[in-house]
Order: C-alpha cells, then sequence, then structure tokens
C-alpha cells in the first residue's frame, strides 16, 4: 500500500511536471482551438513562445478557468521576468515549497501582483475577468493611471458590477490600443466571472503585442456610393449613416445583431435597472439617461443633455427637412433633470425608446437654429465640417471620390488605434474588382454579389471573405385554416421535403436558409429549424400519416377531401427570384407526391388574398428588424388574425391559433422592456414553439458579403448591412500574426 | 452680319425658354423624389407633405414652371436633393470643372489627331494606309467604352506596375488622396495621370468619326476642277493641297465641330462611371434616376442653353470660313 | 497657212485609260504642231479624246489615265521626258491653260487676286506688292472693270463671264508661249462667248502667242483658228488649215458635222437638220477597221477590217479614210 502510494505519488509530481513542461506544438494546432475560434490565433502565438501549453491529449481546454497561481506563471514567462526565490515570502498562503512560488514571487517584485488586503494571494483561486484587467494594467505600467479614473468608461451591460477597485484597470484594459478584455454577445464584460485559458491568452498577448504596434497604421475601404451630407437628420441615406457612424458617439449604441449597450450613458433604461418605467394604463413609458462626465465634442466642449434636447428640437422644427421625426414624435417630454441626467416621457410603448435621442452639438448649430431654422439646413456642419464626439474625425473629402477620416486621438473611449481610415467611392464593379486587383483596397461591406465573393475568396488570397447573413428572407406563408395545411404532420413534411440549403445555393443569394423566425446571428436566435434537416422519406412517412394519400399511379398525392395535392405558387409578377425558387422547389415537392406551379400575380392582390385569408398558399420576401423581434413575433398571436369583423386589421396571415404561443408571445412582449438577458428564455421559447407549429416555410437567409485583407482585426463581420461594418471602428488595427 | 447676328441672337431667347419649358414639363411627368420615399416605413406621409411644402412641389406646374424660372434667372439653382444640405449649383460646379478637364482634352486630342488622319486616309484613297485607318475607325466607334475602358485598366492599373509597385496608372478616381491642398500645378499633373486613360477611351469614338468625315470631305474636294486650275497654273503639289484642298474641306469639318461642342459640358456617362469620374455626366444621371429634379433641370437648362448657342455659333463659323455663305 | 517656227509637236500621242472594265484608247496615235502665234482647233464630238490630249501635253492626266506613248515635243525639248520640278516650271508660265467651267474651276474660298497673284508668284521673282500691281494690270488686260475693286472679290461674286476672263487673266499672268483654251467658251451664253472669243484674239494678236483652241463648236473654230484637227475616238481623221476643211472637207466624219450646223442661209424651214447618223462608239468596244464605219454611208468591206492611215491627200491636207470624200463640196 504504501509503495502503490509512492509511486502514485511520483507519478503525480511527474505529471505535474509535464503539466508545465512546453508541448511542441505542431501546425495542426489543438483539437479543441477549431481555424475558426476567436481567440486562435493569439493561442499559438503563445504556445510558440512557451507562455502556454497545450496538453498531452492534444487539446488545449479554452474554456476552462485559470487560476491566479497559473496566472502569475503566465504572466512571468510572457514578459520574461526570471524565476524569483526570496528567503521570506510574500504572501501568506504561497509558501516557499509551493510550485508557484518562483512565479508569485517575481511577479509580486515587479509589481504585478499586490494581493489582498489581508496578506494572502488566493493562488487556486479563479482568477476572475477584472482581476485580470487590473494586473495585465499594471504589466502595461498603467497602474497610476488606472487609478486616476474615477468613472468607467467600458461601454457594457454589465458595468455596473465592476468592482470600484476595478473601475479604472476595466476602463484601461477596453480602450483600443490596450484590447485586453472583449465584450460577449449580449454586450456585457463580465467582471466577475472567472477568465478562462482562452480570455487569459488573449490578454496576455494584447500586453506582448498591444494592438497596433505591427502593421500599417490605415484602412482603406471600398464604397459603392459617398455620403450625401454628414448631417442624417437631413439625409436617409445608408452611405451618409455610414459616414456619421465614424465620428458620431450616441447615448446608447446598438450591435449590428441588435443588442443595445451604454455609450455615452452610462446605463441602456431598462426595468431591470430601473431607469424605464413602464405605465400601461397610460401607455406611456419613461426613460432617464445618465451621461458620462468627460465626454467632449471635437472641438473640446462637453457633452450635455442640452445637446440631446436641440437634437430633439431640430428634429422637431418644421423648417429644417428632416427626412423622418419618427421615432422622436412619439415623445410627449423631454426634460433635463441636470447637466447630466436627461429625461424622456413616450406617449406610446415604443421599444426603441430605450435609444433615447440623438446629440448634435448645441454650441455650433444653436446659434445658426436661433437665427433661423431654415439656415441649418445648408449649414457648413452639414456639407462640409461636420463636429461630432466620436472616435474619427473628418480629415479631406472629395465627394464621389474619396473621404479620409483621421483619428480623435481625445476620444472618449480612449485613443484609437489607426491613424486615418479612408472611405473609397466606386461605382462600377468592374472597377472595384480591378481597383481590389491593382491593390490598394483593405475591405468592403456588403458590396460583392455571392458569385462574385466567392471569386475573391478562391482567387485573392489575401482577402478574407465573410459570408454575414442579411435582414430578409423568401416565405412560404401557409393558411392554417385551410384544408390543405390544417394539419402540422403536413407543412412540417413540407420542411423534410425542401431542402433548403440546396435551394439557397442554388439561387446563389446566400450559403444557408433561415434557422428560426428570427435571423441567424441576432441577439435573441435559437436554432430551431436544423431539425428539419432534408428527409424526404420522413416527408413522406408524415404525409402518409396524414392521410395524404399516393394516387393510382404514384404521381401524386390526394389530400383528404378527395382534391389533388396541386398547388399554383403565386408571387409578385416580375420577382424573377421567386420564379426561380418554385423552379427549384418542384422536382423537390414532386418526390413526395405534391406538384407545384408558377403563379405571377399582381402583388397587390396578392396581399389582398393574405389579409382576407382567401388564399392557401402564397410566396414573397420578408425583413427582419434585428433589434426588436417582436415585430415579427407579433404576428404570431391568434388575437392579431384579421377578420371582416375587426375590419381586416392584423399579420396574422396564416391564422395560427395555438394558446402556448400565445402565452409566451404575450409574455416576451411584456418583458420587452427588461435587460435583454432576462427576456432570453421566452425568445428562446416562442422560436420552440414556432418550430414545432411551422405556420410558414422560410426559405433562403440572405448573405451580403464582406471582404476584408487579411489582418484586420475587430472587423465586425458578424452582421450584414451598410451601415454595421463600421460600429467597432475604433478598435480597428492589423496584425497578421494573429490572422 | 450684325442685324443678322442681333436677330440670331433675340431668337435665342424664346427657343431656350420653349426647350426648358418643355424639358420641365417632361421632367416632372417622371420625376418624382416622393416616390421612393413612399416606400420607406420610417418616413411618415406627414413628412412628405412638410417636404413637398419646403420643397415647393405642391404648387401647379405651370405656376412651379415660372416660380423655378424666376429663382433661377435670379441666381437661385434650388437645393440638391440628391446632396441634401448642398445647392443644385454647388453640385454642379463641382463636377463640372472636372468634366470641362476630361472633355476638352478629349476634344482637343480627336481633332488633332482625326484632321490629319483623315486627310492621309483621302489622299491615299485605298492605299493599305486607308484601309488601316478605316478599320481602326470602325473598330474606335464600334468598342463599347464600358469593356475598352475596363481592358484598359487591367493592362495599365493590374498587369503594368511602376517601379515603387503602384499601377502604371491609376484604376479610375481623379484624385491622389492628399493632393487635395496643393499648389495648382502639381494638383493639376496628378490629375493628368487620371485623365490619361479616360481621354483615350472617350477619343477613340470621336477619332473613328471625325476620321470619317474628313476622310469623305477631304475625297470630295480632291476631286474638284480648281485643283486642276492650281495645278496648270504650275503649282507645288504641297500648295495645291495644303492650301487649296485642304482649306476647302476644313469648312464641313469646322461646323461639325462647332456642333459637337456641347459634348463638353455634358460629358460622357458610361465612361465617368467607369473611370470613377465624378463629372457632369454621371451626375445628371443620378439625378435623373433618383429624381433630383432640381439638379436635373439645371443641367437640361445648361446643355439647351450650349445646344443653342453652339448653334448659332456655328453658323456663324461657318459663314466665316466660306466667303460664299454671307447673311444679311 | 501663217508658218513660223515650230512651237509645239506632239507626235503619236498615246493616253490610254486602264479601268477595271478595260483599256479606253482615249488618245490613240494623234500627231498635229502648232507654230509659233498659231491658232490650232481640235473639233470632235464629246468624248473624241480632245481634252485628254490637251490634258496629256499639260501632264494633268489623273489615273488611271497613263501616257504610255508618243512624244511631245515643246520648244526642241520632249516634256514626256520631264521631272515632275521641270513641268511644274512650265506650267502657267509657258503653257497657260483655261477649263470649261470657270465656276468650279476657281478656288471658291480664295479671292480672284489671290488666285492670281499666286500664279504670279510662283514664276516670277517679285514682291507681293508687285504682284498685286500685275494682277490689276492683267484685270484690265482682260477688261475686267474696277479691277481694284474686283481684286478683293470672291468668284462666286461675279458672272460667268467674268469668272472665264479672270481664268484667262491667270493663264497669260506669265506670258505663256502657248495658252490651251479646253472648250472655255462652252458654258457661257452666246454673246459672253463672242466677247470672250474677241478678246481671245485681241489677245493673241497682241501678244503673239499661241492657242490650241478645243471645242466642238464648229463656228468658233471657223472664227479663231487658223489650222484644223478633227478628231475622233482617239484619232485625227482630217488635219488642214481652216479653209481647207470647211470649203473641202474630204473625211465623211467632218462633212457630216459641217452639214449639221444650222445655216443662216436656209432655204427651206422646216427641214430637219442633217445629223450624222449612229453614236460614237462604245470606247470599250471599239468596232473592228475603221472607227467611223457603222456610221460612214461610204463604208465598205475593207472599211470594217482596216484602220485606215493618217494620209497626206493634198498639200498639208491629211485625211484618215480610205475613201476620201470626192466632190468638193462648198459646205459653208
Amino acid at each position: 500500500m504504501k509503495k502503490l502510494l509512492a509511486v502514485v505519488l511520483v507519478l503525480a509530481m511527474v505529471l505535474t511536471l509535464f503539466a508545465v513542461r512546453p508541448m511542441s506544438v505542431s501546425a495542426a494546432g489543438f483539437k479543441d482551438v477549431p481555424a475558426t475560434y476567436w481567440a486562435k490565433g493569439q493561442i499559438n502565438y503563445l504556445v510558440s513562445k512557451g507562455v502556454v501549453t497545450g496538453y498531452p491529449d492534444g487539446t488545449f481546454k479554452p474554456e476552462t478557468p485559470v487560476t491566479r497561481e497559473q496566472f502569475a506563471k503566465m504572466i512571468c514567462i510572457a514578459k520574461g521576468l526570471k524565476e524569483y526565490k526570496p528567503a521570506t515570502a510574500t504572501f501568506k498562503d504561497v509558501k516557499l515549497s509551493r510550485w508557484s512560488y518562483v512565479f508569485v514571487e517575481a511577479a509580486a517584485k515587479a509589481g504585478y501582483i499586490k494581493g489582498y488586503p489581508d496578506g494572502t494571494f488566493g493562488p487556486d483561486k479563479n482568477i476572475t475577468r477584472q482581476e485580470l484587467a487590473v494586473l495585465g494594467v499594471r504589466a502595461l505600467g498603467k497602474e497610476a493611471e488606472a487609478n486616476g479614473i474615477k468613472q468607467s468608461f467600458v461601454f457594457a451591460n454589465d458595468e455596473d458590477m465592476i468592482a470600484s477597485w476595478a473601475t479604472g484597470a476595466m476602463t484601461i484594459a477596453v480602450r483600443p490600443k490596450i484590447g485586453l478584455l472583449k465584450w460577449d454577445d449580449l454586450r456585457n464584460i463580465n467582471p466577475k466571472s472567472a477568465a478562462t485559458r482562452a480570455e487569459c491568452a488573449h490578454a496576455v498577448y494584447s500586453i506582448l503585442v498591444p494592438p497596433g504596434t505591427l502593421g500599417k497604421k490605415d484602412v482603406i475601404n471600398l464604397s459603392e456610393e459617398g455620403p450625401e451630407n454628414f448631417f442624417t437628420l437631413t439625409s436617409d441615406s445608408a452611405y451618409t449613416l455610414q459616414a456619421v457612424n465614424y465620428m458620431q458617439g450616441a447615448l446608447v449604441g446598438e450591435t449590428p445583431p441588435g443588442v443595445p449597450y451604454p455609450d455615452i450613458a452610462t446605463a441602456v433604461p431598462s426595468t431591470s435597472n430601473g431607469l424605464l418605467k413602464v405605465n400601461e394604463a397610460t401607455n406611456t413609458v419613461e426613460t432617464t439617461f445618465k451621461f458620462r462626465k468627460g465626454v467632449k465634442w471635437s472641438d473640446g466642449v462637453p457633452v450635455t443633455a442640452d445637446d440631446a434636447i436641440f437634437a430633439y428640437n431640430m428634429t422637431m422644427s418644421d423648417k429644417i427637412q428632416v427626412v423622418s421625426t419618427w421615432p422622436y414624435d412619439e415623445i410627449t417630454e423631454i426634460k433635463k433633470i441636470d447637466d447630466y441626467t436627461l429625461y424622456i416621457k413616450w406617449g406610446v410603448l415604443e421599444t426603441y425608446s430605450i435609444l433615447g435621442v440623438s446629440l448634435y452639438p448645441k454650441h455650433i448649430l444653436g446659434p445658426i437654429f436661433d437665427k433661423d431654422p431654415a439656415l441649418i439646413n445648408s449649414a457648413d456642419f452639414v456639407t462640409k465640417n461636420p463636429i461630432y464626439c466620436g472616435a474619427y474625425l473628418l480629415d479631406k473629402y472629395v465627394p464621389d471620390q474619396y473621404t479620409i477620416y483621421k483619428k480623435n486621438p481625445n476620444w472618449y473611449g480612449g485613443e484609437p488605434v489607426l491613424d486615418t481610415i479612408t472611405d473609397r467611392v466606386i461605382q462600377d464593379t468592374n472597377t472595384q474588382f480591378a481597383n481590389m486587383l491593382a491593390g490598394g483596397i483593405d475591405s468592403g461591406s456588403a458590396i460583392l454579389t455571392l458569385d462574385l465573393a466567392d471569386e475573391v475568396a478562391k482567387r485573392m488570397p489575401g482577402m478574407k471573405v465573410f459570408y454575414n447573413t442579411g435582414t430578409s428572407s423568401g416565405i412560404i406563408s401557409l393558411n392554417l385554416t385551410s384544408d390543405a395545411f390544417k394539419d402540422v404532420r403536413v407543412r412540417q413534411a413540407l420542411y423534410y421535403a425542401i431542402d433548403r440549403y440546396t435551394l439557397t445555393q442554388k439561387a446563389n443569394v446566400g450559403k444557408a436558409p433561415m434557422l428560426s423566425v428570427l435571423v441567424t446571428g441576432t441577439w435573441a436566435f435559437k436554432d430551431v429549424l436544423s431539425q428539419y434537416n432534408y428527409n424526404p422519406d420522413k416527408a413522406n412517412q408524415l404525409l402518409d400519416a396524414a392521410g395524404w394519400n399516393w394516387n393510382a399511379d404514384h404521381t401524386v398525392r390526394i389530400m383528404p377531401n378527395g382534391k389533388e395535392a396541386s398547388f399554383k405558387i403565386p408571387y409578385a409578377v416580375g420577382a424573377s427570384f421567386r420564379e426561380k425558387e418554385v423552379t427549384i422547389m418542384q422536382p423537390m415537392l414532386a418526390k413526395i407526391g405534391i406538384k407545384i406551379d408558377h403563379g405571377a400575380q399582381d402583388f397587390n392582390a396578392l396581399l389582398d388574398s393574405e389579409t382576407k385569408g382567401t388564399f392557401t398558399i402564397t410566396l414573397h420576401g420578408v425583413g427582419f428588424d434585428a433589434f426588436d423581434p417582436i415585430g415579427g413575433l407579433i404576428t404570431l398571436q391568434s388575437s392579431q388574425i384579421p377578420t371582416e369583423a375587426n375590419g381586416w386589421q392584423g399579420q396574422n396571415v396564416y391564422r395560427l391559433n395555438d394558446p402556448e404561443m400565445d402565452k409566451y408571445v404575450k409574455q416576451a412582449i411584456s418583458e420587452g422592456f427588461k435587460s435583454q438577458k432576462e427576456r432570453l428564455s421566452a425568445l428562446y421559447k416562442v422560436q420552440e414553439i414556432w418550430a414545432k407549429d411551422v405556420p410558414y416555410l422560410f426559405l433562403e437567409s440572405r448573405s451580403y458579403p464582406d471582404f476584408v485583407r487579411v489582418g484586420l482585426q475587430n472587423w465586425n463581420h458578424s452582421f450584414a448591412g451598410i451601415i454595421y461594418f463600421n460600429w467597432m471602428c475604433p478598435y480597428w488595427y492589423w496584425d497578421t500574426n494573429i490572422g | 452680319m450684325r442685324t443678322y447676328l442681333t436677330r440670331r441672337i433675340l431668337q435665342l431667347i424664346p427657343v431656350i425658354i420653349g426647350a426648358t419649358l418643355i424639358a420641365f414639363f417632361i421632367l416632372s411627368l417622371v420625376s418624382d423624389p416622393f416616390a421612393a420615399m413612399i416606400e420607406n416605413p420610417k418616413i411618415k406621409l406627414a413628412d412628405i407633405v412638410r417636404l413637398k411644402h419646403q420643397w415647393g412641389f405642391d404648387l401647379p406646374i405651370y405656376l412651379r414652371f415660372f416660380k423655378w424660372f424666376g429663382s433661377v434667372v435670379v441666381g437661385n439653382w434650388g437645393p440638391s436633393l440628391l446632396y441634401p444640405g448642398y445647392s443644385a449649383r454647388e453640385v454642379i460646379f463641382r463636377a463640372l470643372p472636372i468634366t470641362l478637364q476630361v472633355m476638352s482634352l478629349e476634344f482637343i486630342f480627336s481633332i488633332l489627331l482625326s484632321i490629319p488622319l483623315g486627310a492621309i486616309s483621302a489622299l491615299k484613297q485605298y492605299s493599305k494606309t486607308d484601309y488601316s485607318l478605316t478599320l481602326f475607325s470602325f473598330f474606335g466607334m464600334s468598342m463599347p467604352t464600358f469593356w475598352f475602358g475596363l481592358m484598359m485598366m487591367i493592362v495599365f492599373s493590374v498587369w503594368l506596375k511602376r517601379p515603387s509597385g503602384v499601377p502604371l496608372l491609376p484604376p479610375g478616381g481623379i484624385q491622389t488622396p492628399g493632393m487635395e491642398s496643393a499648389a495648382f500645378l502639381p494638383r493639376m499633373l496628378d490629375r493628368g495621370q487620371y485623365l490619361i486613360m479616360p481621354v483615350i477611351v472617350l477619343s477613340l469614338f470621336s477619332v473613328g468619326g471625325w476620321v470619317r468625315y474628313m476622310r469623305s470631305f477631304m475625297l470630295e474636294v480632291l476631286h474638284q476642277d480648281y485643283l486642276r486650275t492650281a495645278r496648270a497654273k504650275g503649282l507645288t503639289e504641297r500648295t495645291v493641297i495644303y492650301k487649296h484642298a485642304f482649306r476647302n474641306a476644313l469648312i464641313p469639318i469646322i461646323t461639325l465641330i462647332a456642333l459637337s461642342f456641347p459634348g463638353i459640358v455634358s460629358g460622357a456617362a458610361i465612361t465617368e462611371y467607369v473611370f470613377n469620374i465624378p463629372g457632369m455626366g454621371r451626375l445628371v444621371l443620378s439625378a435623373e434616376l433618383k429624381n433630383d429634379f432640381p439638379t436635373a433641370m439645371i443641367a437640361l437648362t445648361l446643355s439647351t442653353i450650349l445646344v443653342v448657342i453652339a448653334n448659332l455659333a456655328a453658323d456663324v463659323v461657318y459663314s466665316i470660313v466660306d466667303p460664299r455663305i454671307r447673311y444679311s | 497657212m501663217y508658218k513660223t517656227e515650230v512651237l509645239l509637236e506632239v507626235k503619236d500621242l498615246k493616253t490610254y485609260f486602264f479601268t477595271d472594265d478595260g483599256v479606253v484608247k482615249a488618245v490613240d496615235g494623234v500627231s498635229f504642231t502648232i507654230h509659233k502665234g498659231e491658232v490650232l482647233g481640235l473639233v470632235g464630238e464629246s468624248g473624241c479624246g480632245k481634252s485628254v490630249a490637251s490634258l496629256s501635253i499639260m501632264r494633268l492626266v489623273d489615273a488611271p489615265g497613263k501616257i504610255i506613248g508618243g512624244e511631245i515635243i515643246f520648244k526642241g525639248e520632249d516634256l514626256l521626258k520631264k521631272t515632275p520640278e521641270e513641268m511644274r516650271k512650265i506650267r502657267g508660265a509657258e503653257i497657260g491653260m483655261i477649263f470649261q467651267e470657270p465656276m468650279t474651276s476657281l478656288n471658291p474660298v480664295y479671292t480672284i487676286g489671290n488666285q492670281i497673284s499666286e500664279a504670279i508668284l510662283v514664276h516670277q521673282d517679285i514682291g507681293g506688292e508687285e504682284a498685286k500691281k500685275r494682277t490689276i494690270e492683267l484685270l484690265n488686260l482682260v477688261g475686267i472693270p474696277e479691277p481694284e475693286r474686283r481684286f478683293n472679290q470672291y468668284p462666286h461674286e461675279m458672272s460667268g463671264g467674268m469668272r472665264q476672263r479672270v481664268m484667262i487673266a491667270m493663264a497669260m499672268s506669265s506670258n505663256p508661249d502657248l495658252l490651251i483654251s479646253d472648250e472655255a467658251t462652252t458654258a457661257l451664253d452666246v454673246t459672253i462667248q463672242a466677247q470672250i472669243l474677241e478678246l481671245m484674239k485681241d489677245l493673241q494678236k497682241k501678244t503673239g502667242m499661241a492657242i490650241l483652241f478645243i471645242t466642238h463648236d464648229l463656228a468658233i473654230i471657223a472664227e479663231m483658228a487658223d489650222s484644223v484637227a478633227v478628231t475622233y475616238t482617239g484619232k485625227i481623221v482630217e488635219y488642214s488649215d481652216v479653209r481647207t476643211v470647211f470649203k473641202n472637207p474630204k473625211h465623211q466624219y467632218t462633212y457630216g458635222l459641217l452639214m449639221s450646223v444650222p445655216s443662216l442661209v436656209a432655204v427651206e424651214t422646216k427641214v430637219e437638220l442633217p445629223a450624222i447618223e449612229g453614236m460614237v462608239p462604245n470606247p470599250y468596244h471599239m468596232p473592228q477597221g475603221c472607227h467611223f464605219n457603222p456610221r460612214c454611208p461610204f463604208a465598205t468591206e475593207t472599211c470594217r477590217k482596216e484602220m485606215p492611215e493618217l494620209k497626206e491627200l493634198e498639200q498639208q491636207h491629211l485625211v484618215r479614210c480610205l475613201h476620201p470624200v470626192q466632190a468638193s463640196k462648198e459646205v459653208v
């Protein structure tokens, strides 16, 4: 027994030795770190430098937490600190005999770690992300600066969870030139969560190779058109918004997948944090926005609540050629509580109320407005010299040729990495390509069609192509009160019978079909349709079970009501794309005994047949709102069925009537003003029920590819949209090491 | 002559007014800047009504014409709807110089090239030179600009590079970023390298046409009796061709040149599109497609005025070069 | 005939046109002589080759025409052997030529003064001012009133007769020894024609220049010429002094031509004007033998086989015919 124990002990000790000896890294990498893993480049780099190692089984286990002593060792190796073995231990709980003693002491000597107030270090506790930030900031020599920061600028939905001693460090940690920590998909910074191995690797890499130390300091982006002006109030062009996105800051920002986050405001109003109050009796919403202090316009003047109120006044002025006043026309009261607190009362239950109002510099535009509001329309601010408070400033503008933005070194989020960003405007596709081939273009968003994107992916190895998801899809609406589609088995059979992946790719507008009633990649998305993989056998079984029997010569099925399963699919006249889809689906449905045919129709008549319920099946396109999923889900309620009695109001043209669906949609609506984290469970449930009921069929999910030169970091490409791609522009930088 | 000129100039006025009235009317029928706005879900009907009033679109058409004409004459050319915040005048005056640069270069280049080539073609009728020039002319006239322009870009920007690695000629555009504030001469030299390809592409078409014209006019002249007289007088062949023949062939050519002059301002939309030149051609096309009524109207009016003036100029020039034409 | 030194001797001149449809023998072995101060009339229907013969002398024949044989001895030198440069010195200076259509023969875009001065300046080594003076003198000489004003006029501002005078002035500007008049009066109306002929006779007397007078109008020949050469299909068929040809024509063609001139001394009115039967043959399909045989009332078999030679029938009277007219008919 003793002998066994001794062997085990020796083995254990030997194994722990192995655990810290660097393993040779093959180019193949780790089994659990795929090529698309977010921290792959950083992990590989650190492994190659011996800062971290993988496990003997070929894994890296990127998601496991890291203990404080493990991190001490990481930082020592990374910074090249010599192991230090003083006679007296600095911390009560890290004794000389401990394996990490030499590293902990070295790190303490370097000033990176200070331990707890009670003199302990807590070596085997998991290091939290905010502790990681603090340590990282110390390693970068910015501790003094961090101590001087009293107000957090972390732009996270859980900013209030940051401990006071970590405020400065967290603020510095997310700055563009530091980049120690990243936000998660719901824009939380998770200060108290344990930092994973991947997150530590990422942070250590950023300490060794801070963003911007490698590579060039500019980006040349390709656009199809230039901005109309620099004032989104009078220009509804997406390219104007794109230009202003480089330059402006907002109270509440929105990620492309639809997640709001506090930008200049300290928090996004919700019922959870008390900054939003809903009064269902009076149908009003009250929102309060607290401004971060120290935010300045690019000319140095502070941003205050006055600027928000002024923005509202300009929007509602009828002498300014405002393109749209929505949703400001729903505001019943707007006032400032103090210079940094803004109160808005809305006259409807508006989900967009949490985004607040925009900000315009009152000290510049105010005097013009007071003289004559109509002068604003052609002010210099609008056409030549915009003053905003964001990360970039307008440097040069040659209309319809290029716009050059230079960084705002005083940006409230920290100094951006890139010195300049150039938007080059080229309208002709062939000329765009010629320029890409000639060199001189680094990126472009939603410019290429799918087949061109495939060509770029094949022929230009220096460019990466991202097949972003778009916000539109084809939808086959079914009338659930019709004989044909009242049986859910029939509807499910359709999903099994149509190979939606092939359909999407053959029609060449996307790479994948819709996988839920919400678009892939949006914040509340849950994949509920992958269960309906292409399976004609299953489809046939379901149809058999539903009583749709084959006719005598096995060419088509007969429905229980005796009619042939033969349908004309109406779509808008001239919609050649829909025509293509019907053609592609014909053989697929023929296999399960359903005949379909083309039925081009006047679009208004088509919509009318849906409203009146006179249709059986239709095909057209549909668009989605990433931010507000409720809009698409409202139609699923039975109360939304248009009837003669209610004057044909309502969008539930499919006439879905499922009490469970009603229950969860109602809950989702009622939770509309909570924080996004809290709304997820109801929204997931709705999607699951939807996948069970399948009241309509989704076809393709449109893709709008981006292309980006290899090495450009932080380009947001998870979701398509001209106006979305540059929202992370302050954080863009070049690093070809991490790919 | 003076009375003739005065009379013609006075005649210009009703012609211009009439032409602009017709253009205004037709443009109003097809150009509705609000059609696209109605599609936008964020824009409400109240917004559209408000904008219509602000831009003066809620008046009946004849009143609108006079209101528009009156303000144009005074100098207020209206707002540009393509570029909210900019006036139509600003937008046109920033596209106009660029088009003038491109088109005048093309104009001069094609004339200087095609007149001698056309004359040579005629003098050496049916020779190999003539056939090659004819082939070249037809090639130039039938080559679609968008294809040829693209081919040029591939050759001179993608394949051929300068020693420093940048393309030999820039693939489109009109300016290198950074040159906006440079002095006039360096800026113009920089501009020049951008204009080489578009000017060649544009000239190709014109040269083809002009060479054919010149050849035809020259041939006609070469068979005239007065050349025989000239030779009978003992003049050298050079004098016969240059002094006697050429001078007569120039008469119709000069008239044609005067008539194509308005092209300098209207630009060439396709070439501008392909070579990414923000000129009048592209501007007018965008204005018409996107219903920027004020800009489109001004551009049309400008063209109209120029065409009318060019016609008058052509007549006057014709009478100067051909002594047989005299006006009373 | 007034006999002086020989100025121009054309020997067996052959000028053919090589076209895609065949060879046209426009001038097929023509010979004649002009003495100093002599007026030779070259007569024939349109297309008989007389213009081409005159152009050949000036060597102004355009492609596809080519002088392929013969000699043109002018002042003792064969013009056909001269270089283009030498020819240019002769043209306009020693031999002048005027043409049929004065409107198209003058360049419409230059003033007539310019065009005449040009002729002077190219051959005479004088300045512009001097040339202008001489031009005005010339204009006076040819009978144009207000020559200073006319100097700056354009051809279209003048009448046909005026223009022809200008042409004459241009052709005479360097005092040529020979003036070739190629149907110069054909396009003018009769009264003007008379004036121009008057002028030409006058100038001829004054300067002593020779004239090669080409026309199809016999009346003019009678008035102007000293000698006459009748041409038919590129060949001379009768050649003699004017009196002999008019009073004693020996070739049936000449006889026919003379007969077809309306006479003021007509005995009967309403009598058809006798015309020569037939038409001038197609230059690509010349008849065999004597070219005139299809139209000749006296043609025989031999005529249809053999081309007769130009033979001296009597003194200084050459005829190309196998059966020359016997009787001496007083025709005119």
